[in-house]
């Protein structure tokens, strides 16, 4: 089972009860091992590569995007405070190979390559990790953890979840069964 | 320490309550109220109701790590990190299993709170009465000892405890699962009504139902109604869920009788050889580490399952040596958890036009319905019963799908698919050797024992498991959902947070602690009504059952000091 799947069916368990922040526990202590050593510092090209991924991912569009929400410098921090030493080197591990990827595939360092062709970097990373039909490279499995934790960073932004989802600090009842017409935003939780 | 002026200054009282958590709560209320001076101790820090609940009403962005939590924290708390409930935003109320770590001969999850409250305010509220076929099972099928009491001895005090606590839910009249005193019950969403008619159209003597709840749905004795945050184990700030703090501490305190003292770490109860009585407590300041002693007429003893089964088999004298009333050497045995994380889950159609509003802290419900019929004959014993829910997929689908850029941000912020899904909670058998102990060669912070366990479901449990899985995944495609997939992620005692046994009643002295009173066989004065009294798991949570029984004992020992038989 993968971990979104087993994520899932906590969630399910528990009644569909379980809050975004405990779903983020869950996501994160699936693949979480005890291990020594923590924070790894960034480079300065490091931290410019995380926040150009991060803002390709979730780009500005007519709502705030990730660098909007701060989410590069809080993948930054989260890499030094909640994962073990090796998970840190395996990440920083992949940004090397993937900035080598770059150099292979488009004559360049990926922060010198222009916008477009960043943009088509990434979505081939994207691919090339997240399809289950494509042999995986271990070093750029770190996307993995560079994009779950631009989507947590984002939809748990006050921006993300406030203009890009829509938040009810206290909704004050449930109704079970409203209409929805497709483009409404999702409620943050 | 949060004396009252009116009880007395001496370490004297008419009763003493270890454990601040679900029942001790009831206790104290009920013992108070009955006229007694009570002194309720507590290992943890205090707690106090709404202005205590530092983070409930904190936004997800004010969280730093959004919920997560540290490496550090996984350092602190090896144990608790394990699972879901220890998280950034309730991470204070957890005790630091650094502090006193335990040593697992099997793995055994072992949730310790560290606050007045205990576990009732990080509990999953879900309350449900148990039957004849519950309290009947060991004496059926010769599993355990046979419980000394049946459903019409509880039946008056779960009505008199749900009434104060507040259970919202819906009349079914199933046997099995009889009804409780209900305040009205929350809402089915569209998608979950649909798979109820066809689960109960398909299936003869299968019924869904709302979750049954201690969240209040109307304003009940000055406590507010639940706001549909779904941010309960925050500690809530409206009183709308049953805590101690919320619910039971307020007309406790009320009397003016009651002496709440945190930080307070009961090492032993103490015992008189010659009146056969126990005569109090020995207590350790959990932040000094000074001892002091406290006396009382009666004990009860609410320190969780494994709590209060370490505080007798710690309480060694010359008359007990094996632990404070264990003749029958069963204290800490036959320990017991549901089994779950097995069921199934899929995928709704034709909802995409539907959606909902509030974040119900609640699912549904489907009761036992296997090894009901007399006739039926599986290849197990006992049940299990269903919980689960619907919801539309939020952003976290986007994790492991393809996609970036301005499409996959406008995907993500629109609700994705409508899922559905079961997981079963199984009844597991009580098995002698399935057990905790006491380690005195690694003492931990405050130089008390270590906790053993040693503890894992059987051949039964197993079997079970097979149609706690395909009954889930058959339910839900007679009900339309597609894309069905099971799930079966391994479970282990301990993780289903309803540990039970360790002290459990009978009406033979020689097989069980306490008598069906809740009352200790051997030391009369003693009582233990929380889930170490437990003869057998069933398959719903037990904690309405605590309560309920903690309220009946009350009653029963008051009435006996009042006879002066204790």
């Amino acid at each position: 089972m993968d971990r979104r799947d087993a994520v899932k069916s906590v969630a399910i368990l528990m009644g569909g009860v379980l809050s975004a922040s405990t779903l983020s526990v869950m996501l994160d202590s699936c693949n979480t091992t005890l291990k020594e050593g923590n924070g790894i510092n960034f480079t300065d090209d490091e931290k410019k590569m995380v926040t150009r991924m991060a803002d390709i991912i979730i780009p500005k569009t007519d709502t705030p995007g990730a660098v909007d929400a701060g989410v590069p410098a809080f993948i930054v921090m989260m890499m030094q405070e909640c994962y073990p030493g090796a998970d840190q080197q395996q990440f920083h591990a992949g940004l090397a190979a993937f900035d080598k990827l770059c150099r292979d595939q488009y004559k360049d360092h990926f922060l010198k390559l222009s916008s477009d062709k960043q943009e088509t970097a990434i979505a081939d990373l994207d691919k090339m990790v997240l399809d289950k039909k494509e042999q995986q490279d271990k070093d750029l499995t770190f996307y993995r953890k560079l994009k779950e934790l631009t989507l947590l960073g984002f939809f748990t932004s006050e921006p993300g979840a406030t203009e890009t989802l829509r938040y009810v600090q206290i909704p004050g009842r449930y109704d079970g069964c409203v209409p929805y017409q497709k483009g409404e935003r999702a409620w943050a939780r | 320490m949060n004396l009252n002026t009116k009880s007395t200054a001496q370490n004297t009282f008419d009763a003493i309550v270890i454990g601040s958590g679900l029942s001790g709560g009831w206790a104290a209320k009920e013992l108070t109220e009955k006229g007694l001076t009570v002194l309720m101790l507590e290992r943890g820090h205090q707690l106090i109701h709404i202005t205590g609940y530092k983070t409930a009403m904190m936004k997800p962005w004010q969280f730093k790590h959004r919920g997560r939590i540290t490496e550090e924290q996984r350092k602190s708390h090896e144990f608790l990190s394990r699972d879901y409930p220890y998280g950034e935003d309730n991470a204070s109320y957890w005790f630091k299993d650094s502090d006193a770590p335990y040593e697992e001969v099997k793995k055994f999850d072992w949730f310790r709170p560290d606050i007045v409250g205990g576990k009732s305010i990080m509990w999953g509220r879900q309350s449900y009465r148990w039957s004849d076929q519950d309290f009947g099972a060991n004496a059926k099928d010769g599993h355990g000892i046979d419980w000394p009491i049946r459903y019409k001895d509880i039946e008056p005090w779960y009505a008199y405890v749900e009434e104060f606590a507040g259970i919202s839910g819906q009349k079914e009249g199933y046997a099995p699962l009889p009804d409780s005193v209900f305040m009205p019950p929350m809402e089915m969403n569209c998608v979950e009504i649909a798979v109820k008619k066809g689960i109960e159209s398909n299936f003869k003597n299968r019924l869904m139902t709302i979750g049954r709840t201690a969240n209040i749905t109307v304003r009940h004795n000055g406590r507010g109604p639940c706001q549909y945050r779904n941010l309960c184990s925050r500690g809530c700030p409206f009183g709308a869920y049953f805590s101690t703090q919320s619910t039971t501490l307020p007309p406790a305190m009320a009397t003016g009788r009651l002496t709440v003292q945190p930080d307070s770490i009961v090492t032993e109860v103490t015992y008189d050889k010659d009146k056969q009585r126990a005569t109090g407590v020995k207590v350790m300041d959990s932040n000094t580490m000074q001892e002091s002693e406290y006396f009382s007429k009666i004990i009860f003893v609410n320190a969780s399952t494994v709590g209060t089964a370490f505080i007798l088999l710690n309480s060694v004298s010359d008359r007990f040596p094996n632990g404070l009333g264990n003749d029958s050497g069963v204290v800490g045995r036959y320990l017991m958890d549901h089994q779950f994380r097995y069921g199934a889950a899929g995928e709704a159609e034709g909802f995409d036009d539907k959606y909902y509003f509030g974040r119900r802290a609640n699912g549904i419900y489907i009761p036992r319905y296997r090894n009901v019929d007399p006739k039926e004959k599986r290849e197990y014993v006992r049940g299990f019963g269903y919980q689960g829910g619907a919801s539309r997929e939020g952003w976290q689908r986007g994790i492991a799908e393809m996609g970036i850029g301005k499409d996959f941000k406008k995907m993500l912020s629109q609700p994705g698919m409508w899922e559905m899904g079961l997981g079963a909670f199984g009844e597991c058998l009580p098995y002698y050797e399935n057990r905790m102990y006491l380690d005195h060669s690694k003492k931990d912070k405050w130089g008390l024992p270590s906790v053993v366990f040693d503890c894992g479901f059987k051949e039964n449990e197993e079997k079970m498991r097979k149609d706690m899985v395909n009954d889930a995944a058959e339910m839900l495609e007679a009900a339309g959902i597609k894309n069905v997939k099971t799930f079966t992620d391994g479970s282990t005692p301990g993780q289903a947070i309803h540990e039970m046994g360790t002290a459990r009643m009978g009406n033979d002295p020689k097989q069980s602690v306490l008598n069906k009173w809740n009352q200790m066989h051997a030391v009369k004065n003693v009582f233990v009504t929380d889930g170490s009294c437990m003869d057998s798991t069933a398959c719903q949570n037990p904690s309405l059952t605590f309560m309920a029984l903690t309220a009946r004992a009350c009653d029963y020992a008051v009435k006996e000091l009042k006879k002066m038989n204790i």
